[in-house]
């Protein structure tokens, strides 16, 4: 089963060549970039940092450090595992800045407490339980499953992106998928499930 | 690692479409018999269309790219480096107290001159440090500055000011020390780059670098007092301690403190190494002063 990526880039951009004409100056190729992959990289420091005003930050300033580095590219895999790698530190920076009290907290993580069993079992609820167990998963399990799915990312390029060994991003799924199976548990969908 | 765990790793990526054809056949028979892998596709396609539904439905404003090129516009706008701390000194100079400069250039024609009239080179030795004490102590701070708090007020840090004013006055007395030594060359012997070091140079820098350090904390003139009195301290003993056998100094000890003090001034290395220690403690002091300073702005 795949499921097809909405936003994925299209296969007729040719990424290398967009960074080639960012780094030679060409402002119109930053605009392209931001066409292709402004959302991925939007979608990806909200899901780390949970808070709109502070993901457009991150993307600005990241838009500005591949201005800055583009020639610096050196075309060692794909430009985007390279694009996510800036988006990924400069969204790590900004979660060092972000007071602690608000690490966690989105503005969906409604409490899954309260529900009755019978208001379990609907659909919608069961997305509302999955939505907030994705939402108590870590800053950094939640980026991985951000580069998984909505990046579209191989287990490779992941590792590159987050710039650690491929056992750390496989125990960071890992550790996801139990945490995840275990909120839902413990909320009553273990059969719905499965 | 065994078959069963190493699909189970394989799982995310089989259900995002990210894993290569090798493994997708294995997995595939894999998944026909495991019931625990069957469940945790199960989760990881829930996960996966959660995660799209909530990435694929979000909007990047685009004001956020329009913010990103102004920023890079206002960046390509700035001067480099180089030209910033050119920019820096040359705003600081005339914010230094202007007496400053004849004064210092004064100071040192008289000490040649006395050098030259009394043929003792001791006065020009005597005389640079001195003025470069002078010049240091009273460089920066609200005593000092009238524009302190105008400065205070601008986003240049006061550890930058502090620098440039710094290089601007020292260099300044540097280059008189220099002139003054070359002219009297005629009359004194040129000592070679150590001799020449050993006189004044390195007292010079470790004697500012005190005077400035203390400055921050004192007025002026006490700031000027305490590296005057050590140098007088040391030219008072060089004195004593050419004289007779039967000076004082050789009673209770006397001798041999005044021979390690006038040991400490004849070490360039060490003076210029305290001297270096001396202005990074001014700069931290200056830098942790910046974070209590208020703003005006």
């Amino acid at each position: 089963m795949e499921i097809v990526l909405e936003g994925t880039p299209p296969a007729q951009v040719d990424e290398t060549r967009l960074i080639r004409r960012i780094a030679a100056g060409e402002e119109a190729a930053l605009r392209d970039l931001f066409e292709v992959h402004g959302q991925r990289m939007y979608a990806y420091a909200l899901r780390v940092l949970g808070d709109p005003s502070a993901a457009d930050d991150v993307v600005q300033e990241s838009l500005v450090a591949v201005w800055q580095g583009a020639a610096r590219y050196r075309g060692d895999g794909r430009p985007a595992a390279w694009l996510m790698g800036i988006v990924h530190f400069k969204a790590l920076n900004a979660l060092r800045r972000k007071p602690l009290e608000s690490l966690e907290e989105t503005e969906n993580d409604l409490p899954a407490k309260g529900m009755l069993p019978e208001e379990k079992t609907s659909k919608r609820e069961q997305r509302a339980v999955l939505h907030n167990a994705i939402a108590h998963l870590s800053a950094d399990h939640r980026a991985v499953l951000e580069l998984v799915f909505y990046g579209g990312m191989s287990l490779h390029e992941i590792a590159e992106v987050l710039d650690c060994p491929l056992g750390t991003v496989k125990s960071r799924l890992a550790y996801a998928r139990a945490s995840l199976r275990g909120y839902m548990e413990r909320n009553g969908l273990r059969e719905e499930m499965e | 690692m065994n078959a069963h765990e190493k699909y189970r790793d394989c799982l995310p990526f089989y259900v995002s479409g990210a894993l290569e054809e090798k493994e997708l056949r294995g997995l595939e028979a894999h998944l026909q018999t495991c019931l625990e892998c069957q469940a945790d596709l199960a989760l990881w396609q829930r996960t996966a269309e959660e995660v799209l539904e909530q990435s694929a439905t979000l909007k990047v404003s685009e004001k956020v790219l329009e913010s990103a090129l102004a920023q890079i516009h206002f960046e390509q706008k700035q001067p480099g480096a180089l030209r910033r701390a050119v920019d820096l000194l040359l705003t600081q100079i005339p914010l230094v107290r202007r007496e400053i400069w004849p004064a210092s250039a004064l100071i040192m024609l008289i000490g040649f001159a006395a050098a030259v009239l009394v043929q003792m080179e001791v006065f020009i030795e005597l005389t640079a440090p001195l003025v470069a004490v002078w010049g240091i102590a009273a460089l920066y701070g609200p005593e000092n500055d009238p524009a302190f708090e105008l400065a205070a007020s601008t986003p240049t840090k006061p550890t930058q000011i502090l620098l440039a004013r710094l290089a601007a006055v020292f260099s300044y007395n540097l280059a008189l020390a220099l002139a003054v030594s070359l002219a009297a060359s005629p009359v004194f012997p040129l000592q070679g780059l150590n001799g020449l070091i050993l006189t004044w140079l390195a007292p010079m820098a470790f004697l500012t670098a005190l005077a400035l350090l203390l400055s921050l904390w004192m007025s002026p003139s006490n700031a000027m007092s305490i590296p005057y009195l050590l140098w007088l301290g040391k030219l008072i003993l060089e004195g004593i301690s050419f004289g007779s056998e039967g000076s004082a100094l050789y009673y209770g000890g006397l001798l041999e403190i005044s021979r390690a003090y006038l040991q400490f001034w004849n070490n360039p290395m060490l003076l210029l190494g305290l001297g270096g220690v001396l202005l990074a403690g001014a700069l931290l002091y200056m830098r942790w002063f910046d974070h209590r300073l208020p703003r005006l702005v």
